[in-house]
């Protein structure tokens, strides 16, 4: 039988069922337990009627619950879409409605937003809360299943029809039309990254991982599914724990870490702020990084701290997975250029094509094309068709090089995407966003680099009615997600135009910066 | 102006407070509710670091010195005594 996500936690759970699968703080689940866990909710999920080909989204915080519930999810035969529990009602709302989420696993604490979704228009009809112990669905328009009845199933393994092309997981990321995208990925399009990534970085069983990402970025599925493969432990951090420098540096001494997958924003926060001195975490041996571009500064002086280490920039939109990666051979120089994307990971084959449709020489910038086993299904709810390989093309949008040495240079975007804090964020998002706003009338919405985010968001406004950047901001937060909205509004009478009537952005960008 | 209505101006001025400037009492939970993330403890900690004269060690970046605006101004008054 083919290798789906959650066979493999089952493979690991019979192999090593002492050892630590999860830990959250000072609690952790051994692969028995995490097992036998993720099985009774798969059976609480099959007595709701959820099955093969449905969806369960996530509404709850990191936690171990939350793991169970991935696991839980897959093995029921359905794809978890987590839900950002810190996200405006509103686009939670919109998110549930798009993919019908009948369904959700949540907790007593998220019990305000269930109601409040459903007034939003989510189809949601039962709740699967573990840590609710009574039954208090009276009174709500939602069925909860609490803590008795998942209790009471089985702990042995359903049967369930699943194969490598079903889905397993949606990711949410920001679209250019002003609603979320749901990137589609099938068991087997994680599993390739998953098990490139434990060959490639040589993880055993000994091994332990942080998980610091949210679980509704893709950088989440790392950790969980690549340590799952071998028996290694996953140490779930807070979203606290992120916040602070400190705290990220003590998970790391204190668990012992040896491999760390983060944006670079956080490690940027780990060099700078934790007093770090040289051999410090001995017990780190590889540190990955992905999602934004690392200024080569911070990440000098962190390979310089950590000579022990090794570096990897990993690359790729989360409809690729990662697709193309780079080991950062010594401490680059400071003030110099980015560190290379590098090659594609294995199974994957790239290609770099130019406008006119023919393929780049090496030097040449072109768009990256990426296929093979990593690439999504498509976004909800139209898979993409394949080819006669049966392997489906993605073009990124990004613009990339290839050097002497044979690895790709990244140079930049074709549209308005950009990156923040490792988000990724369609400028066009935002703008639309604003513009349902009834006193704007015209906006643009520019990035200002910055050397710790990657970018920070200035909105330009033409407006009516006195609005102030209170109002839009708090317009703005009950529909987009906080690392969305801008940091800056600047208010105008009009917008500069280009000679063919487009917003002059380039103009605006370079206002932006004399601001900042 | 006080230590408390110097960050409380701060976190509705920068920080993408959403709620009502009324909601954002002394003790409102600054991290639970995300107030203060990962990129807004940076630049509370540039603000504070300019605008009071301190310096706040890497030792005192930590959930309870930042959990409130109360919190927030007694760690301000330790290091600025």
């Amino acid at each position: 039988m083919s290798e789906l996500l959650h066979t493999q936690l089952e493979r690991s759970a019979e192999r090593h069922p002492d050892r630590i699968a999860v830990k959250s703080g000072a609690s952790g689940l051994t692969y028995e337990q995490l097992e036998a866990a993720a099985n009774q909710l798969a059976h609480t999920l099959t007595a709701t009627g959820t099955g093969p080909g449905d969806r369960v989204g996530l509404l709850l915080d990191k936690s171990l619950e939350a793991v169970t519930a991935i696991y839980g999810v897959m093995k029921s035969g359905a794809a978890y879409v987590p839900l950002d529990p810190a996200a405006p009602p509103a686009r939670i709302a919109h998110i549930m409605a798009d993919c019908r989420l009948e369904t959700v696993v949540s907790g007593a604490k998220q019990a305000d937003v269930w109601d409040e979704v459903i007034e939003l228009g989510a189809p949601l009809s039962s709740v699967i809360a573990a840590d609710i112990d009574d039954a208090p669905s009276r009174g709500r328009q939602v069925d909860v299943i609490g803590r008795p009845a998942i209790s009471s199933q089985p702990t042995e393994r359903l049967e369930r029809q699943v194969t490598p092309a079903d889905l397993a997981v949606i990711l949410y990321t920001s679209g250019s039309t002003g609603s979320p995208k749901g990137v589609m990925l099938s068991h087997g399009n994680v599993m390739a990254f998953a098990a490139w990534g434990a060959t490639e970085f040589e993880l055993t069983a000994d091994d332990r991982l942080s998980q610091l990402a949210p679980l509704h970025f893709d950088l989440s599925t790392f950790d969980l599914f690549a340590a799952a493969r071998v028996g290694a432990a996953v140490h779930l951090a807070s979203r606290q724990t992120t916040v602070f420098p400190m705290e990220i540096r003590r998970l790391l001494e204190s668990e012992r870490i040896t491999v760390t997958y983060a944006v670079p924003s956080i490690l940027t926060m780990l060099t700078e702020r934790t007093g770090l001195q040289r051999g410090d975490l001995p017990g780190l041996r590889a540190v990955l990084f992905a999602g934004e571009v690392f200024p080569t500064k911070y990440l000098s002086r962190l390979m310089n701290l950590l000579p022990h280490a090794e570096f990897a920039n990993l690359f790729g939109p989360t409809e690729t997975n990662v697709c193309t990666f780079y080991r950062v051979p010594e401490p680059p120089p400071p003030d110099g250029p980015p560190v290379l994307i590098g090659k594609p990971i294995a199974g994957v084959s790239t290609s770099v094509v130019k406008d006119d449709g023919g393929l780049a020489a090496p030097g040449e910038a072109g768009e990256l094309w990426v296929r093979g086993p990593t690439v999504m299904q498509g976004y909800w709810p139209q898979r993409t068709p394949v080819g006669e390989d049966d392997a489906a093309l993605y073009r990124t949008g990004d613009l990339v090089r290839e050097t002497l040495s044979g690895d790709y240079e990244f140079i930049g975007r074709r549209d308005s995407q950009i990156k923040s804090r490792g988000y990724r964020i369609e400028l066009g998002d935002i703008e639309a966003t604003l513009l349902a706003h009834p006193d704007i009338h015209e906006c643009a919405v520019i990035p200002v680099p910055d050397d710790l985010i990657t970018n920070r968001i200035t909105a330009y406004v033409v407006s009516s009615g006195g609005v102030t950047p209170e109002v839009i901001a708090a317009f703005a937060a009950q529909r987009l997600p906080k690392y969305m909205i801008p940091e800056a509004f600047e208010f105008s009478d009009a917008l500069p135009k280009t000679s063919t009537g487009k917003i002059n952005r380039q103009q605006l960008a370079a206002a932006a910066m004399e601001v900042d | 102006m006080t230590t408390r209505d110097a960050v409380r101006s701060f976190i509705l001025s920068e920080l993408k407070f959403s709620g009502h400037p009324d909601e954002l009492v002394d003790d409102y939970p600054l991290l639970e509710t995300e107030v203060v993330d990962s990129l807004g403890i940076m630049r509370l900690v540039t603000f504070l670091e300019s605008h009071l004269d301190i310096e706040i060690d890497d030792e005192d970046l930590v959930p309870d010195h930042f959990a409130s605006i109360t919190a927030i101004a007694d760690l301000v008054a330790s290091k600025q005594s």
